[in-house]
């Protein structure tokens, strides 16, 4: 049971971030800054537990923060790629490296070198020790796959990653509607953030996100840009983690070099070998020109 | 097969964007140390005038409450109490391909010493050093090539952790004690060989719990391993994980009472007053300073240096918060230790490698 617990809760921001980053590819985008936004989201998830008067903080408007936050940088994104038509790859580190450099400076400033943790209260835990963030990630799961594959919305967003121009001509806003991807990308990855920070350790330090964003654009593609693709992925690749943990605990030494790499051999291999099924989006990052 | 082909260039991309992320274009104003570095750069050498002094940072940073931040303290300490430029400062490395232009930086700076805080940094220093004959380098923790303006500051980490092994193993209620350690690397399998040896000279029926995070940055993950070894038994845990390692001590500090984290590098007990039962000090500010007045005084003298526990190099940290739980005996014991570990010969020899800490005898304390 601890361990089925602690595979939910290694999983959870992992699957958050994919699940928005999936819509984000689906209408045909490659967020590549998704690792920004998540830290993004990790930090002001802590402000904003940090902003309300008394010792330690309102945890649950740190969530608030961190939506606004992720939203913000996506929005930053948005600007680049749809409006201005930039490359996106190169957009999305530069978000990364924004992300890195803003947060460090920020809590640098307000916090300064040395002294104590900075501590916020914890979300609250609704199920067992699975807490709100958890609980939605599993949730929305099903309610996004249904969304993409079952709706009228779902079906625009998916022309739209697949034949822009046709899209265009039937009527639907191609840079509208990937717009509104990115930025539900981006406070998904927020909120991935904040599962972090006030989610699970009730503290920040920098570059707590150490790569995790790129562990989601992996489970993206391994879980073949489908939001139960997705949850299978995070699970596979969070249990991995728990179990190693759970292992060495047990004095079974595992190298964690080996599920450091885990997730992009999986990918490789999906790609390589997942047929026709793992192909990406037709227009997958390329910019459409509104002509 | 046109869209795998351009995914896979996709995927090009993103193992582009993985290394490019980690780098720092050009130093940025924002990571600096105590000033913006001077135009005029200020004349190496002792020839009465203050010196330039310059640290480049291993991609932690000054915030790690560690390594590098003991660095900056020494660092600060050195330009508050010594003669020497104000403008003396820190660079801090975004990955290992900031080393070079540091340290190159630096140099044409006019700065006359340059530490590189981190045994990482020690290729970077072979290439620049011969460089600039004028500048001292000193490394820490590694091997400085054999040159006459480079020298290396070491520290005997495993008399430190022998003695928070022995601390542990003696207050654990649940015979049971843990070690978290960062990336799997010959410097921490130092602090492990010596922390277990120090745990099985206090009882040799203790069981000490390993786990390795593989990362020095994810706080969440030095979090869960705490939170596992903690429901497997274990009641005190010792980390040497850099920011990671943090985690730790949120762990103990969310357990509460009856469980303990050991900081290290930095004296920690203060980042949660009371679950923090000791840290491993490692005292790389005294050696920062201590190097940076020796070029002042003009007494810099190339080759290696050892900080061990007689001088004060490495040791555990003052027990502010938790002195009155640890039984009056223990802390004698603890004395003992310090004496024997230091002695010449000493009469401790805390194991450095596994292979050492499978044939460490246990000496008897009295």
């Amino acid at each position: 049971m601890d361990i089925l617990i602690s595979i939910l809760m290694v999983a959870t921001p992992l699957l958050l971030a994919a699940l928005g980053e999936a819509i984000v590819q689906k209408s045909g985008i490659v967020n590549v800054g998704l690792e920004g936004m998540m830290l993004t989201g990790a930090f002001a998830a802590t402000l904003g537990a940090l902003s309300t008067p008394g010792h330690p903080g309102n945890a649950v408007l740190g969530l608030l923060y961190a939506l606004l936050a992720g939203g913000a940088m996506a929005a930053l994104f948005a600007f680049f790629v749809v409006k201005l038509e930039a490359n996106q790859v190169v957009v999305g580190v530069v978000v990364n490296l924004l992300a890195l450099g803003l947060t460090g400076t920020i809590y640098r400033a307000k916090f300064g070198q040395g002294g104590g943790f900075i501590s916020t209260q914890i979300l609250p835990h609704l199920l067992g020790k699975l807490n709100g963030l958890t609980l939605f990630a599993f949730f929305a799961t099903p309610l996004i796959w249904f969304w993409v594959n079952r709706t009228r919305g779902g079906l625009e967003l998916r022309s739209c990653g697949e034949q822009p121009l046709s899209a265009e001509a039937s009527g639907i806003s191609v840079l509208k509607t990937r717009t509104g991807a990115i930025l539900f990308g981006g406070m998904m990855a927020g909120l991935a953030g904040a599962y972090l920070s006030i989610g699970s350790t009730g503290t920040f330090s920098e570059n707590m996100s150490s790569g995790r964003g790129f562990i989601a654009l992996a489970i993206v593609t391994s879980g073949r840009w489908s939001a139960v693709g997705c949850l299978i992925a995070a699970l596979v690749f969070g249990g991995a983690e728990a179990l190693q943990f759970q292992g060495q605990a047990l004095g079974i030494h595992l190298p964690y070099q080996v599920f450091n790499a885990l997730p992009y051999v999986v990918t490789l291999l999906v790609l390589a070998f997942g047929g026709k099924s793992a192909q990406a989006p037709a227009s997958l990052g390329r910019p459409y020109h509104k002509s | 097969m046109r869209t795998r082909r351009e995914l896979l260039q996709g995927l090009g991309g993103v193992t582009i964007a993985l290394i490019v992320s980690g780098c720092d274009p050009a130093p940025d104003k924002g990571k600096e140390g105590t000033t913006v570095p001077g135009k005029k750069a200020t004349e190496g050498g002792n020839g009465g005038k203050p010196i330039f002094a310059g640290i480049v940072m291993d991609v932690g940073g000054p915030d790690d409450k560690s390594f590098n931040a003991a660095a900056n303290l020494g660092l600060t300490r050195a330009i508050a109490e010594l003669n020497i430029d104000p403008k003396s400062k820190y660079l801090q490395s975004k990955s290992p391909a900031d080393y070079k232009q540091n340290l190159t930086s630096f140099a044409s700076q006019g700065a006359s010493v340059i530490i590189a805080v981190g045994f990482a940094m020690a290729e970077a220093l072979k290439e620049v050093a011969p460089q600039f004959p004028g500048v001292k380098f000193v490394i820490v923790d590694a091997e400085a090539p054999k040159l006459p303006n480079a020298a290396s500051l070491h520290f005997k980490e495993e008399q430190g952790c022998f003695m928070a092994g022995y601390l542990a193993a003696s207050m654990s209620k649940t015979k049971t004690i843990g070690f978290v350690g960062g990336v799997e690397i010959p410097l921490i399998k130092k602090f492990e060989a010596g922390y277990k040896a120090g745990a099985k000279t206090a009882d040799p029926a203790v069981q000490v719990k390993v786990t390795y995070t593989g990362d020095w940055d994810a706080l969440d993950k030095g979090k869960s391993q705490a939170d596992q070894l903690f429901a497997n038994g274990a009641d005190i845990i010792f980390h040497a994980a850099g920011k990671a390692g943090l985690g730790v001590i949120r762990a103990a500090e969310a357990k509460g009472v009856g469980f303990y984290a050991i900081g290290v590098d930095q004296d920690q007990d203060a980042e949660a007053p009371g679950r923090v039962l000791t840290s491993m000090v490692k005292r790389v500010d005294v050696a920062v300073f201590d190097t940076i007045k020796a070029v002042q005084d003009g007494q810099f003298v190339a080759g290696e240096r050892m900080y061990d526990i007689t001088k004060g190099g490495v040791g555990l940290s003052e027990m502010k918060y938790t002195k009155k739980d640890v039984p009056v005996a223990v802390m004698a014991k603890l004395d003992k230790i310090k004496t024997m570990l230091g002695a010449t010969p000493p009469t401790i020899v805390a194991p450095t490698t596994l292979a050492e800490f499978d044939t460490f005898v246990v000496p008897k304390i009295d």
